[in-house]
């Protein structure tokens, strides 16, 4: 087939993979990252003082209370941040698989096609293009989009659309 | 029903008006809202326990301030940095779409918008729903949540021309009044 040829992918999500694609991205965000490190200095503190407690004091209810409060304080925002991401991901994916949403990529840019809208981006469109491991990841204004390899016809076809996303944007495409 | 001539808006959002009208709506989204309470809930037990160190029988006024304090920062803090985050997010998008130059099309058809390199169509399905408030225009579109202000509009007449399309397209998931 001709590598100029558009690459058409019915898109059927699969959450778990985008999870992995879009995870990364969202603790990386700056204010998420401060958050994150605000929080944890937080449970640390109270983790310390709880032992603290617990050897000096000899408080053995407000020590191991001082260092669970901590504990939390430690892993929840990673919870909650994964939450929040796994929440939207699961809502986009229903949307387009529920809208029957048809991605078309062209050396015109890419075009999205479902039962209740459309949308063309040209190249300069593009902020960046990743490929993955798992699939392909490009970000148009401030919303990032993913397809997984696992959602095209073929390996051949993934290759040819990646192709064809490189010749696009040039230097913003990322391997 | 009345065909109705199309309504084109050039996009010229004020990002302080976007953060005062979508902050309050946002934070009232499920997440948050459990988040909100959480951080509450946790921040009342703390200053329960700061009380009762320093009420109780061997009171303590190192460690029950303390908890106190921390029970008013964990209970209070966290709304606080949640909805200015929000509102900073909200001002970088609205700034984006300023530079974009992004122009809407309000039609029988549904809702076109359109950038210098991107363009999108959405039918009147594709909207969960819309709302007139006082400030203007909110709709819902998948998970976007978007705010046109009246004063966007060339004129008052165009406001309520887009109203109506709105209103005739959405049927009864256009809803009038306040948020």
């Amino acid at each position: 087939m001709d590598a100029l040829t558009p690459v058409v992918v019915t898109l059927r999500p699969n959450v778990d993979e985008a999870m992995a694609a879009f995870m990364p991205i969202a603790m990386q965000r700056p204010s998420v990252a401060t958050y994150r490190v605000i929080i944890f200095v937080v449970g640390l503190i109270l983790v310390a003082v709880g032992v603290l407690m617990a050897i000096y004091e000899r408080s053995y209810f407000l020590g191991p209370l001082w260092i669970v409060v901590g504990a939390f304080f430690l892993i929840r925002p990673l919870f909650a941040m994964r939450n929040a991401v796994h929440r939207l991901v699961v809502a986009s994916a229903k949307r387009l698989t529920d809208t029957h949403e048809v991605m078309t990529i062209s050396s015109a840019g890419i075009d999205s096609k479902s039962d209740v809208a459309s949308s063309h981006f040209d190249w300069a469109a593009l902020s960046m293009a990743q490929r993955m491991p798992t699939g392909l990841i490009y970000q148009v204004g401030g919303t990032t989009y993913y397809v997984s390899a696992s959602e095209f016809a073929s390996k051949a076809e993934f290759d040819r659309a990646v192709a064809i996303v490189r010749g696009g944007i040039g230097s913003k495409f990322k391997e | 029903m009345e065909t109705l001539a199309a309504v084109v808006v050039t996009r010229n959002p004020d990002p302080d008006e976007c953060a005062r009208v979508l902050t309050p709506i946002l934070m009232t989204q499920r997440g948050v809202v459990i988040y909100r309470a959480l951080c509450g809930a946790l921040g009342l037990l703390f200053v329960g326990f700061g009380v009762l160190i320093m009420t109780g029988p061997s009171p303590d006024f190192v460690f029950g301030p303390i908890m106190v304090g921390f029970g008013l920062i964990v209970g209070l803090l966290p709304p606080v940095v949640i909805r200015a985050n929000l509102a900073r997010r909200i001002i970088a998008s609205v700034k984006l779409a300023l530079q974009n130059n992004e122009v809407l099309t309000v039609s029988d058809a549904g809702l076109d918008i359109a950038t210098a390199h991107t363009s999108s169509h959405i039918d009147w399905q594709g909207f969960k729903s819309a709302r007139r408030i006082a400030e203007g225009l909110l709709f819902q579109v998948g998970i976007r949540t978007v705010f046109v202000g009246s004063r966007e509009f060339d004129s008052g007449d165009d406001f309520e021309r887009a109203i109506l399309l709105f209103k005739n397209g959405l049927g009864t998931n256009f809803l009038e009044g306040s948020h």
